[in-house]
């Protein structure tokens, strides 16, 4: 019986969806949730027959839903891991389209009324180490540092530790927030706090100034620091799919990297592709 | 966070005051001091004195309320980094596993028992837990079915913290042979893995030690390599070890993606250096005398003698993702060499007492798996099973020769449907074409059923669950 009633309302569900026109799933990335919720609004807005359904829930769980194929499309702010192209290979055949849909500033958040103004990339890896534990030692004050940082399931976080941390595991002090909002608004309120996340977020809180090494100046990340590259800390945001788009869904791809979709990213913080 | 809630908490009886009229009031009052004072009667005065007397004990009471409140938080803290430490060490255990019922329905009569031809099937029932350290790894997987609990997987797996590139396992896992031994059987496309590789790797596991390198995203071109050679007992998961004679097992692979053009290409090569030791002084092999193949003993023979069992393999996969339809993939697998059997059967040499049947073997297999939507798939697979090279079907069954049905070919082309109801339901149709070598006309007995191809194509439906 229940197969028969599960039957019935895939069956409802099918006829409706196509009485409703195309769904298109989205999940992955919080860090691309906003820019995500934008695109899909400015679309449908436009193409009223085509929903756009978004999510969250971290890279990692967009890039689960997209292998268990419970996702259209995949949000991820860091690129697919080889173990998950394998997953993806061995379900579906397929390696995954990896399409690049626009470039962030991967920033680090103080609050406003920190005194420290830049940091290395060496003393942001010492400080989310632990190596470093007090602002002191980098030029601020004799207080202690309080990391605020994202949870494991984040690209965010998968990208920050493998770039910045070289690969070094995060300091176990380090509270995990569930998303680069919630980053933020902790940063915002703890004049010791340092915490990382897109640059869209950054309201409440200042930017430090990254400097490759001690030799290089500062630099904010800005759209031209990200274009000129004297921002170290940049990454792109990408969209993963199954397999190469077709119909509605190329469609909608397109329109993303269009202009008109990157106008988008630039009012929502983050910068174009090109 | 603590001190952001104590400002909160703190600042409640300045909100208290503030919003209390006669708060005001008398805070008004006794901020103006004597001017106010010189105006008022002494019962107001003695009122005025006990209603601020009365809000500083409110207001000492708020404060001790806060202090409290403040020590719960802390003691709330203290329980929350607990509750964290305690839920960091349980996300390193994993627990998984899938069942695999299904219906079988076969097209000879008698296939199953004396008097089935068709059957419900407890398949596979896993149970798989996985303890995953920074750099260590525990495995320990069951089946259980009605006819027993075996172990599947019983491993630990060292890995180094410098490269994460080399680990050292040690236990029961698949052997590192090939392609098809180390897909999962929760994923193989079709019911079951080819003749070949059931007779050759039984039960897919052995007993033993690995090293493996896995090149990481990190060592750039070395990423593709993923190398893993061990030694084992060479008597599967089921039986301990019978002699001193350790098997090499090795496989070399290589993975090319080209991420442009949503392909990839996949390959091995794979060795199996094997020896097996006779207890029995009985020990035969494949012979030609007068223009007939036989199965002769061999003479001169000492206890404790050994024999090669040797094996080499080569594998391929190609995926490509194929616009509109979905991913493909094809792959192709070639085993040959010398291979121990029980005498009298193909199968594995594990110290059975009959002694032991020296072959030349050879399997191979071609396969296409097509991905039709997000949903569907089909597979399409023919492999072949040859259990003695050296003897081809018209000399099985000649008048002069002792070969038997086990050693004449076996192929089947399967074909299956798969439906992927969601992530964790899976049900497959499949039906498989089961085909024998010819022997020869003159075979007699029960190999002259042999000498026609023979009705055993079988029916198979399966449903998977797996969490």
């Amino acid at each position: 019986m229940n197969l028969f009633i599960k039957a019935m309302t895939a069956g409802a569900f099918a006829a409706s969806t196509l009485l409703a026109g195309t769904v298109i799933t989205v999940k992955g990335s919080d860090t691309m949730v906003i820019l995500a919720q934008r695109w899909a609004e400015a679309y449908m807005a436009a193409h009223p027959d085509i929903t756009i359904q978004v999510t969250g829930g971290g890279s990692g769980t967009g890039i689960s839903a997209l292998i268990n194929g419970t996702a259209d499309i995949c949000n991820a702010s860091r690129p697919m891991k080889g173990s998950e192209r394998e997953k993806l290979k061995q379900r579906f055949n397929s390696l995954g389209i990896e399409i690049k849909s626009a470039k962030d500033g991967l920033s680090v958040y103080l609050d406003e009324a920190n005194p420290v103004e830049e940091l290395t990339l060496d003393q942001l890896k010492g400080i989310y180490t632990g190596k470093i534990t007090n602002w002191k030692d980098v030029g601020g004050k004799d207080e202690k540092i309080v990391l605020y940082g994202r949870e494991n399931n984040s690209g965010t976080y998968v990208y920050f530790r493998d770039f910045v941390l070289k690969g070094k595991d995060f300091s176990a002090t380090m509270l995990s927030l569930p998303g680069t909002a919630a980053v933020v608004n902790a940063v915002s309120k703890d004049v010791n706090g340092i915490g990382f996340g897109g640059a869209a977020y950054a309201q409440g809180v200042k930017f430090v100034k990254v400097k490759k090494d001690a030799n290089t100046p500062g630099a904010e990340p800005n759209a031209e620091n990200i274009k000129n590259g004297s921002y170290p800390i940049t990454r792109y945001l990408y969209m993963y799919l199954r397999s190469k788009p077709t119909g509605d869904m190329k469609k909608y791809i397109d329109w993303t990297l269009s202009p008109e979709g990157q106008e988008i990213v630039t009012k929502v913080g983050y910068f174009p592709t090109k | 966070m603590t001190r952001i809630i104590w400002a909160t908490l703190v600042s409640i009886p300045t909100l208290i005051i503030a919003q209390t009229g006669d708060t005001g009031a008398t805070a008004d009052t006794v901020s103006r001091g004597s001017t106010v004072m010189d105006g008022a009667s002494s019962g107001e005065v003695d009122s005025l004195a006990a209603r601020v007397s009365g809000l500083e004990a409110k207001t000492a009471a708020v404060g001790e309320k806060v202090g409290n409140m403040e020590a719960t938080l802390v003691a709330g803290e203290e329980a929350f980094a607990e509750v964290k430490t305690t839920v960091g060490k349980l996300a390193k255990i994993k627990v998984g596993g899938y069942i695999q019922a299904q219906w079988e329905y076969a097209e000879n009569a008698g296939a199953f028992t004396a008097t089935s031809q068709e059957r419900f099937r407890m398949r596979r029932a896993r149970l798989k837990t996985t303890y995953q350290g920074a750099m260590s790894k525990y495995v320990l997987e069951f089946d259980a079915l009605p006819t027993g609990l075996s172990v599947k997987d019983a491993n630990a797996t060292i890995t180094e913290p410098w490269l994460n590139a080399f680990s050292f396992e040690g236990g029961i896992m698949d052997r590192p042979f090939g392609f098809e031994v180390g897909y999962s059987s929760s994923a193989i496309e079709v019911p079951e893995r080819t003749k070949g590789s059931n007779v050759l790797m039984p039960g897919e596991k052995d007993m033993g030690f690995a090293f493996i390198f896995k090149g990481t995203e990190q060592m750039g071109p070395l990423e593709m390599l993923d190398v893993k050679f061990g030694a084992f007992t060479g008597m599967g998961s089921g039986a301990n070890e019978n002699d001193d004679e350790k098997d090499f097992i090795g496989r070399l692979g290589l993975a090319v993606p080209v991420y442009d053009l949503n392909l990839a290409i996949d390959g091995g090569f794979s060795l199996y250096l094997g020896k097996v030791t006779d207890t029995t002084l009985k020990v035969s092999q494949t012979q030609k005398a007068n223009g007939n193949y036989t199965w002769a003993g061999k003479s001169n023979l000492k206890r404790l003698d050994t024999y090669d069992r040797n094996l080499m393999g080569v594998d391929a996969q190609i995926y490509y993702d194929i616009p509109v339809i979905g991913g493909i993939s094809l792959r192709g697998e070639y085993w040959w060499g010398d291979w121990a059997s029980t005498a009298g059967s193909y199968n594995l040499y594990t110290g059975d007492a009959k002694g032991i049947y020296l072959r030349e073997v050879a399997s191979w297999y071609l396969m296409a798996v097509q991905n039709i939507g997000a949903s569907n798939q089909i597979a399409v697979r023919y492999d072949l099973f040859d259990p003695n090279t050296q003897v081809g079907g018209d000399d099985i069954g000649k008048a002069g020769a002792n070969l038997n049905e086990n050693d004449a070919a076996l192929s089947t082309l399967g074909l299956a449907w798969n439906y992927f109801w969601d992530d964790a339901v899976r049900f497959t149709l499949a039906y498989d074409i089961n085909r024998n070598e010819k022997v020869n006309a003159a075979a007699t007995g029960s190999l002259s059923k042999w000498e026609d191809d023979f009705d055993n194509n079988q029916w198979t439906f399966r449903m998977q669950v797996k969490f």
